[in-house]
């Protein structure tokens, strides 16, 4: 059992502790306020930072960031099929969640893709120029167009509404640079959520 | 003032609220897995242990005592809990951005959450004046904040740690919880 | 005693952090001189330059060559060009396997000497000081000279930097603390004058106000030598400690400066500039014969050879034809290792030609290189931690690196782990700690890489949705005036109008495009039957 202390020093002691604690709160809850805004904006761009920016669409939205915002108000983290399991799991790291896999309903997980414009077969429509998400197809009314392989985010959204059909996706050719990889070493289950891969 | 500090340490440490008497052991192992979320939740938490046990004991020393209503205290302390909860969640929806995202789903869940009600309960017995008694109840804040950010700390490093198989995830988190359990008794000689 | 006693200064020589002190080997390779070497019946030299474009060759297969005769060319002024070893034909311009670190294929020449050995006249210059510091820089870069340290950065554009930057420290690196590498140590203890002379000359040309050459302690033969060639030379001498990795970069201006270069800084942001002996040699020469870098030293060794040796090799011999020059023990030789025994790589392929970089050649035994035992569990010891002479951790590195965990990997400063080698060395548990950074670092890399793609792709994004909310908004301007009574004319841009006749030209083009699909795959299907023949001709019959 503890001692009983009960003189006026700690007890003057103690209100002003607590007095200095309640202006404390009352002070950083003003804080709050101020911040309110430019903190639910670092949490969208936190968000944001995480989603592969393909701006795709398959998520259901306009693009990264709108879904970005959509997560920030309660929105499933599993609809990005670009990002697969990898953002998947970060997204639930930021947000303290248990990842899930990816809905089926916004697709599957496809190696990455650059869309190539088959060019003697191109009529000049500008049509998948306008539906390109990222400007990275170039080309004229009634002049030929070409993909910016360099920055084509590989959203497949041109290919729809081209009238001739001559716009494929093709997969980016593999990498030839060596590669180091780690040893294998037996223990290589993870426990961690701290799994970026 | 070595009183003061007594009884402070005794709190934090001695009587550590989450690994000495066993309460909030949910949030312990809920809300670790992540040493930045961990750190939020930990303070978010701390106050709210605080805020509840100050006001839990002057509703039950200044209202239900004189009223004669001691059996009332459990939904009195569960009701004062919640709303604390709720309160608190509103001011820091925006400091706290990151983990309570969903409608604070977690947070609710914090509340009902036994560090609270329980550390209540159990300073209802106590004889310690009522200054004392808020001091107890920062000391028990502080322990309880304290442990969670160790105990996230000491995850991230088990994750990455070469475990055997059969200790992987929740069994080598509970082996170490005990150990820095019997680690905090090891501070009674102080007291 | 020499400069090092120098009171002046008030200089001494800082220690590194941590290091290892593993066996030297050198005293084989150091029995005996550097010897010249003979005509290899085939000269391979790589196009390929550090981590830029390859160089464009000036010569065609079948072109008669003389020794020292430029063979590339290329748009940058301060490429480091190749030159012919020896006078010969060229036998041809394609692939061939190199050793860059890992055998990889690159554009080679290929040249078959003829034995005469004639050489293109060279201009040599008795004393450089005579000359304008211009003409010795240009003297410098038309020698194609690349850092013979290791990584084989060309030389040019290294004091090209350092002519821009505000050099202050040249440091010549002769420590080569790697164990069984004897080059510098050859080459310092036969012509110590020549590297001195040299960099001299480099420091001239980077304008450096002081110029140290770092020696490792137990480099005696090489100390004495360097030290009596001191007496007429402005530079100074520094001996660090006979510790690996004292050789490395960043590891030898801690020792000479006790400075500790900030992280991801480069050299010359602190004035300081740092070449290799066996660089400012050939510097050297090239200034004062005027002959181009074609040769260096080369170490042969290990147990596997019968007469260890320091070759002065030609650039682009054959890796066999050095090692039979030093006798092999057939049945005893298992492996080759191209560099020391810590950093080197193991040659899959001995068909590789030597290069600027190949400062050591290690036929080994299998005592000399023992199968590398199985992965145990790291044990804790923390020896890692005690021998990193970055100060990492290396043992919680190879944890993060284990489980992927980047940030952490970046927080623990991985990015600042030079591969020495280190750790691995004295890890009890027999732990491949490098190879876990390299392949950290590779996914670090991957990760950066893919951020940054991100980012490019997010900005575009917002451009894009910011171009067609500027397109909204000057359409809404431009239907404006329509809607007043006052405008006249009928927009071209009327909707009823353009719509329709885009339609129509869209019609028509789809049409087109149909009936040349078409016309397309009939002349596929008519080329069928015939398919069997050339496939040019089948478009050229359609």
């Amino acid at each position: 059992m503890y001692p009983l202390i009960d003189t006026a020093l700690i007890r003057l002691l103690l209100w002003a502790f607590l007095l200095l604690a309640l202006l404390g709160l009352g002070v950083t809850a003003m804080r709050y306020w101020r911040r309110k805004l430019a903190d639910q904006h670092s949490l969208v761009d936190r968000i944001n930072a995480l989603l592969p920016q393909t701006q795709c669409g398959a998520c259901g939205f306009e693009g990264c960031l709108p879904y970005a915002r959509a997560i920030a108000n309660g929105q499933a983290i599993n609809q990005c099929p670009p990002g697969g399991d990898g953002t998947i799991i970060r997204l639930g790291n930021l947000l303290n969640e248990l990842p899930r896999t990816l809905n089926p309903a916004h697709g599957v997980v496809v190696e990455p893709r650059v869309a190539f414009i088959r060019e003697d077969e191109c009529i000049g429509c500008t049509k998948c120029i306008r539906a390109c998400p990222v400007d990275a197809i170039l080309g004229g009314p009634k002049l030929m167009h070409t993909v910016i392989a360099r920055e084509c985010t590989g959203c497949d959204l041109c290919v729809e509404p081209c009238p001739v059909d001559c716009i494929e996706m093709r997969p980016l050719g593999p990498d030839h640079s060596p590669r180091w990889v780690l040893p294998n070493s037996g223990s290589g289950t993870r426990t961690s959520l701290e799994v970026t891969r | 003032m070595f009183e003061f500090l007594s009884l402070l340490f005794s709190a934090a440490l001695v009587n550590n609220v989450v690994l000495v008497q066993f309460l909030g052991i949910s949030a312990l192992f809920a809300y670790t897995h992540k040493l930045e979320l961990a750190i939020e939740l930990a303070w978010l938490g701390g106050c709210l242990l605080l805020v509840s046990s100050i006001l839990n004991m002057v509703l039950f020393r200044y209202a239900l005592t004189p009223l004669h209503l001691q059996v009332l205290q459990l939904p009195c302390f569960l009701a004062v809990g919640s709303l604390l909860t709720a309160g608190l969640l509103q001011l820091g929806r925006h400091r706290f951005a990151v983990s309570i995202r969903r409608q604070g789903l977690e947070f609710y869940v914090l509340s009902g959450n036994s560090a609270i009600v329980g550390f209540a309960l159990l300073s209802t017995d106590s004889q310690l004046t009522t200054g004392n008694l808020i001091i107890q109840s920062f000391g028990a804040a502080l322990g309880f904040a304290a442990i969670l950010m160790l105990f996230a700390a000491l995850r991230q490093r088990l994750d990455t740690a070469d475990v055997p198989t059969a200790f992987r995830g929740a069994p080598i988190h509970l082996l170490s919880a005990g150990i820095v359990s019997m680690c905090l008794l090891g501070f009674a000689g102080i007291v | 005693m020499s400069k090092l006693a120098h009171p002046g200064r008030g200089r001494r020589v800082h220690g590194i952090a941590g290091g290892i002190t593993p066996a030297a080997n050198k005293a084989a390779s150091l029995r005996s001189r550097i010897m010249p070497c003979p005509l290899a019946p085939l000269y391979t030299l790589p196009l390929t330059q550090y981590k830029s474009v390859p160089l464009t060759p000036a010569v065609q297969a079948g072109d008669y060559v003389q020794k020292y005769q430029r063979l590339t060319t290329s748009a940058n002024p301060d490429a480091a060009h190749v030159h012919a070893p020896t006078s010969g034909r060229i036998a041809a311009i394609r692939n061939c396997l190199i050793a860059d670190r890992v055998e990889t294929l690159a554009p080679c020449i290929e040249l078959v000497p003829d034995g005469a050995d004639t050489a293109l006249g060279c201009s040599p210059v008795p004393d450089f000081r005579k000359l304008p510091t211009s003409e010795l820089f240009q003297r410098i870069i038309d020698a194609g000279i690349c850092g013979m340290g290791g990584a084989g950065f060309p030389v040019a554009q290294k004091l090209r930097l350092a002519q821009s930057a505000d050099c202050q420290l040249l440091i010549i690196n002769a420590v080569e603390c790697e164990p069984f590498i004897s080059a510098d140590h050859a080459l310092l203890r036969e012509r110590a004058a020549d590297v001195l002379l040299g960099a001299e000359i480099v420091q001239t040309v980077c304008r450096a106000a002081r110029c140290v050459i770092a020696l490792k302690r137990d480099m005696h033969a090489a100390i004495s030598a360097t030290r009596s060639a001191l007496a007429h030379s402005t530079v100074e001498m520094l001996l660090v400690d006979s510790k690996y990795p004292a050789g490395a970069e960043r590891q030898l201006i801690e020792a000479v400066t006790g400075m500790q270069l900030p992280a991801g800084s480069l050299p010359l942001e602190a004035g300081i500039l740092m070449l290799n002996a066996g660089t400012t040699y050939a510097c050297g020469q090239a200034v004062v014969t005027g002959s181009p870098c074609i040769s260096r030293i080369t170490t042969l060794t290990g147990s596997a050879l019968t007469t260890p040796k320091n070759f002065e090799a030609l650039i682009g011999t054959p890796v066999t034809f050095l090692l039979e020059l030093c006798g092999v023990k057939q049945h005893d030789h298992t492996a080759t290792v191209l560099g020391g025994s810590l950093l080197g790589v193991e040659l899959a392929s001995l068909a590789v030609p030597s290069t600027q970089t190949t400062n050591c050649l290690i036929a080994a035994t299998s005592a000399d290189l023992p199968q590398s035992e199985p992965e145990l569990a790291c044990i804790r010891c923390g020896y890692c931690a005690d021998v990193c002479p970055v100060r990492l951790l290396p043992q919680q590195l190879h944890a993060f690196a284990r489980n992927h965990a980047h940030a952490q990997l970046q927080d623990y400063g991985l990015t600042e782990c030079i591969e020495c080698g280190a750790c691995d060395y004295v890890c009890p548990s027999h732990i491949p700690l490098v190879q876990y950074f390299r392949a950290g670092k590779q996914e670090l890399r991957d990760a950066t890489r893919h951020f940054e793609q991100a980012e490019s792709w997010r900005t575009r994004f917002q451009q894009h949705q910011y171009r067609l909310k500027r397109e909204k908004e000057s359409a809404r301007e431009r239907r404006r005036p329509e809607s007043q009574p006052t405008s006249a004319p009928v927009s071209r841009h009327s909707p009823a109008f353009s719509r329709e006749q885009a339609q129509n030209e869209i019609a028509a083009a789809v049409a087109r495009s149909k009936a040349r699909q078409q016309a397309r795959t009939n002349r596929l299907l008519a080329s069928v039957p015939k398919s069997s023949g050339d496939p040019e001709d089948s478009g050229g019959v359609a």
